[in-house]
C-alpha cells in the first residue's frame, strides 16, 4: 500500500510533495484533511519556496519524541538570520505548526534582546514613525526604570 | 540590553552580517502578522520590551501595550536590574498591563518584604491566575504573608522553592484554592530535628485532607515520615505523580511502598545520594561527633556546609573525602580539578578563607560555581549578588571563628592525597589559626595512611593529637550500594 501524499504549493507557485501523515503535523493541513480529503493541491499564498522548503525538510524529520525539541532548536539555530527565521515564523503560523513557530520566535527574540533600539530598526528593516517630541515622550515615561 | 561584554558584541556583528548576506530589499518586517511579532515580542523579556522592543515604531508599541501579551509573567532573573525597587516597579508595571488577564506567573528570588507586597499586588489585580511559581531564599514567612494566596481561587499549579516551607502557605493553599491539581513544595533545607519530622509529617495529613482533587505532587526534600506519606495518599485519591526526592525519612521497603506503587503511575524517589546529609544532620543534634567519609557527592557537600554554616556548637566533625583514589586523581586532571573545587565550595562556605595565593598549585579560579546561591548572606539583605558571581569566604569573620572553637576538621584522601586537597588543608588550616584565638581548631588526620601534604608542622603546632574515639560516630557513605552506615 503507497502512502498518501499532499502536494503544498508556495506563494511563487512552485509545488512540493509530502506524505500526508508528515504533513498533518500541521494543524491547517489537518483541518483540511479531515473536511475535504484535501485531494487536490494546497495553496499557501504567503509562504514562499525557499521556506516551505524548510517547513517540508522540518515535517519530513524522523526524530524520536524525546528528541524533538533539541532538534527543533538545532534546526532553528542552524538558519540563523533573522529574516528567513521571520519567514519560517509566518510559514508555521499559516500552516499552525506549534513546535516550530516557538522555536523561531524564540530564536529572533534571542537575537534581538542584544540589539541596541537602532540596531532592531535596522535589522527589521522598521522605520521610526515617530516624531522627535514623541520619541522624547516614550523614552522619558519608563525613565525611572533605568 | 545594555551590555557592552565583548562576546555579545561579538554575536551582534555576527548577527547582522548573517542577516545582511540573506537580505530581502524589499521586504517590510512589520508586514508580518501581528501574532509572529507578538509571539516574538512575549519572548523579548519584560526589561527589554520596555527598554527597546515598545521604542521601535507605534505598531510594535501597540503589540507591548497588548494585555494578552501579559498572560504569562516570568521574572526569574531580577538581577538584570540595577536596583530591587526598580525591578519591583517594573513587575507591577508588567502586572497593570495584563489587566487581570495574568494566569501564570514566576517570581523568582523572592525577597522578604518587597516581593510579598508584590505577590498582595497580583492578587488583588489577578483573579484568574492559575499558576504561580515561587521560589525564595528566605525562611521566614508569616502568617499574615499567606493572605495573597487566598485571592487565587482559580488557582491549578502552585509551586514553591523555600529553604522552609512554612506550614501556614500549605493550609491556605489547600483551604482556598480547591481546583488545585498540581502541587510543588521543594525545600534546600538541610536542617532537621526532631520537630522538624512532625510538622512535615502534620504538613502531609494537611495536604491529604485538603487536596483532593491533585494530580501532581512533588516534595522535594520533605522531611515526613511513612505516616505522612500514608496520610497523602489515603486522602489524594486522584494523585497520579509524585515525586518524593530526597526524602530521607521514607521507607517504603514494605506495605506502604506496594500501596504506593500501585496507586501512583508516576513515583520518583531518591536516586541521589545527598539524602544522607539529612539523616546526618538529624543525628547531629546529639553531642557526640559524628565523621562522614567515603565520596560525599559534591552537592551533598555544598549543602552540608549550609548546615555547618550555623554557629550553633553541636557540630562535630567532617570529612573531606578529596580523591576517588590513587588513580583517579592522578591520571584525571578534570577529577582532580572538580574536587577541589568541591572541597573550595565547602571550605568557603565554612567561611574559610582560601584565596588564590593560599593554594600553591592554584591557576583554576578558586571558588567553584555551585548551583544554588551561596548561603544567605546575613548582613546585607536585599543586596545579594548575581547568581553567576562565585562565592567569597567572608574574610576572617566570625563563622572563621565560630568554626575554630566548635569544629573539628579532618581531611582525608587516601594515599593519593592530591595537590588540590593538601591546598585545601591548608586553606582550611589557615582559616581556623587566621582568628588568633588561643583556642585553635583542631585538624586531625584520620585514615593513618593519608598524607596531609599541604600542612606544615609549625602548622599543625598547638594542635590537639585527638583523633576519632571509639564513641564517636562514624557515617560512611559508599556511592555504589548507595547507602549509609553510622
Amino acid at each position: 500500500m503507497s502512502k498518501k501524499t499532499l502536494t503544498l504549493m508556495s506563494k511563487d507557485k512552485q509545488l512540493f510533495n509530502i506524505e500526508e501523515h508528515l504533513a498533518v503535523q500541521s494543524v491547517t493541513i489537518r483541518n483540511m484533511v479531515k473536511e475535504d480529503g484535501a485531494s487536490s493541491v494546497i495553496p499557501l499564498p504567503r509562504v514562499d519556496s525557499e521556506t516551505l522548503a524548510l517547513v517540508i525538510e522540518y515535517l519530513n524529520r524522523q526524530q524520536a519524541p524525546e528528541e524533538d525539541e533539541d532538534y527543533v532548536k538545532k534546526f532553528v539555530d542552524e538558519r540563523g538570520e533573522i529574516p528567513t527565521l521571520l519567514e519560517l515564523a509566518q510559514a508555521a503560523l499559516d500552516l499552525d505548526i506549534k513546535k516550530l513557530m516557538d522555536a523561531a520566535c524564540m530564536k529572533v527574540a534571542d537575537l534581538i534582546k542584544d540589539f541596541t533600539l537602532e540596531e532592531v530598526r535596522e535589522a527589521l528593516r522598521i522605520e521610526n514613525d515617530r516624531t522627535p517630541e514623541e520619541e522624547k515622550a516614550i523614552r522619558d515615561e519608563f525613565q525611572w526604570a533605568f | 540590553m545594555p551590555s557592552t561584554s565583548k562576546c555579545s558584541k561579538s554575536k551582534r556583528q555576527k548577527t547582522k552580517e548573517q542577516w545582511q548576506v540573506g537580505m530581502q530589499p524589499t521586504r517590510n518586517w512589520l508586514e508580518l502578522p501581528s501574532d509572529v511579532m507578538a509571539s516574538i515580542l512575549s519572548r523579548v523579556g519584560l526589561h527589554d520590551i520596555i527598554k527597546n522592543a515598545e521604542k521601535v515604531c507605534t505598531a510594535w508599541q501597540k503589540i507591548c501595550k497588548d494585555p494578552s501579551m501579559w498572560r504569562v509573567i516570568c521574572i526569574d532573573n531580577p538581577w538584570q536590574f540595577l536596583s530591587y525597587e526598580r525591578f519591583i516597579n517594573l513587575c507591577k508595571h508588567a502586572v497593570d498591563r495584563s489587566q487581570g488577564q495574568l494566569i501564570d506567573i514566576t517570581i523568582g528570588h523572592f525577597e522578604i518584604f518587597g516581593d510579598f507586597e508584590l505577590l498582595q499586588y497580583v492578587a488583588d489585580r489577578s483573579s484568574r491566575l492559575r499558576r504561580l511559581k515561587i521560589r525564595t531564599y528566605y525562611s521566614s514567612w508569616c502568617r499574615s504573608w499567606t493572605d495573597p494566596l487566598k485571592k487565587f481561587q482559580l488557582l491549578e499549579e502552585f509551586s514553591l522553592h523555600s529553604y522552609h516551607i512554612p506550614k501556614e502557605v500549605v493550609e491556605t493553599v489547600g483551604c482556598y484554592c480547591p481546583l488545585l491539581k498540581t502541587f510543588k513544595l521543594s525545600t534546600g533545607s538541610i536542617l532537621c530535628n526532631k520537630d522538624d519530622v512532625a510538622s512535615c509529617d502534620k504538613m502531609a495529613i494537611t495536604i491529604g485532607e485538603n487536596f483532593h482533587e491533585l494530580e501532581q505532587l512533588q516534595l522535594i526534600g520533605n522531611k515526613m515520615t511513612n505516616i505522612g506519606l500514608q496520610a497523602i495518599l489515603d486522602g489524594c485519591r486522584n494523585l497520579k505523580s509524585l515525586d518524593l526526592r530526597m526524602c530521607p525519612f521514607i521507607d517504603l521497603k514494605g506495605d506502604l511502598g506496594k500501596g504506593c506503587s500501585q496507586q501512583i503511575k508516576c513515583l520518583k524517589l531518591s536516586d541521589d545520594p545527598w539524602w544522607f546529609v539529612y539523616v546526618a544532620s538529624h543525628l547531629l543534634q546529639s553531642s557526640s561527633p559524628v565523621i562522614f567519609s567515603g565520596e560525599i557527592p559534591a552537592t551533598a557537600l555544598f549543602s552540608a556546609t549550609h548546615f555547618f554554616r550555623r554557629p550553633q556548637p553541636f557540630f562535630s566533625t567532617i570529612v573531606f573525602p578529596v580523591s576517588r583514589g590513587p588513580n583517579t586523581c592522578t591520571t584525571s586532571r578534570s577529577s582532580s580539578r572538580s574536587s577541589r573545587n568541591h572541597c573550595l565550595t565547602a571550605t568557603a562556605a565554612l567561611g574559610g578563607v582560601p584565596t588564590t595565593t593560599s593554594i600553591p598549585h592554584g591557576g583554576a579560579p578558586m571558588c567553584s560555581r555551585p548551583r544554588e546561591r551561596a548561603p544567605i548572606e546575613e548582613k546585607n539583605p536585599g543586596k545579594q549578588p548575581p547568581l553567576s558571581s562565585p562565592v567569597r569566604a567572608p574574610m576572617s569573620s566570625s563563622p572563621a571563628t565560630t568554626m575554630a572553637k566548635t569544629t573539628t576538621i579532618v581531611v582525608t584522601g587516601g594515599l593519593a592525597m592530591t595537590a588540590a586537597a593538601s591546598a585545601t588543608a591548608t586553606a582550611v588550616a589557615d582559616a581556623i589559626q587566621k582568628p588568633g584565638k588561643k583556642s585553635p581548631g583542631k585538624m586531625v588526620e584520620v585514615a593513618g595512611n593519608s598524607v596531609v601534604a599541604g600542612i606544615s608542622p609549625e602548622k599543625m603546632t598547638g594542635w590537639p593529637e585527638k583523633s576519632p574515639e571509639r564513641g564517636d560516630l562514624l557515617v560512611t557513605f559508599d556511592s555504589r550500594s548507595r547507602c549509609m552506615k553510622w
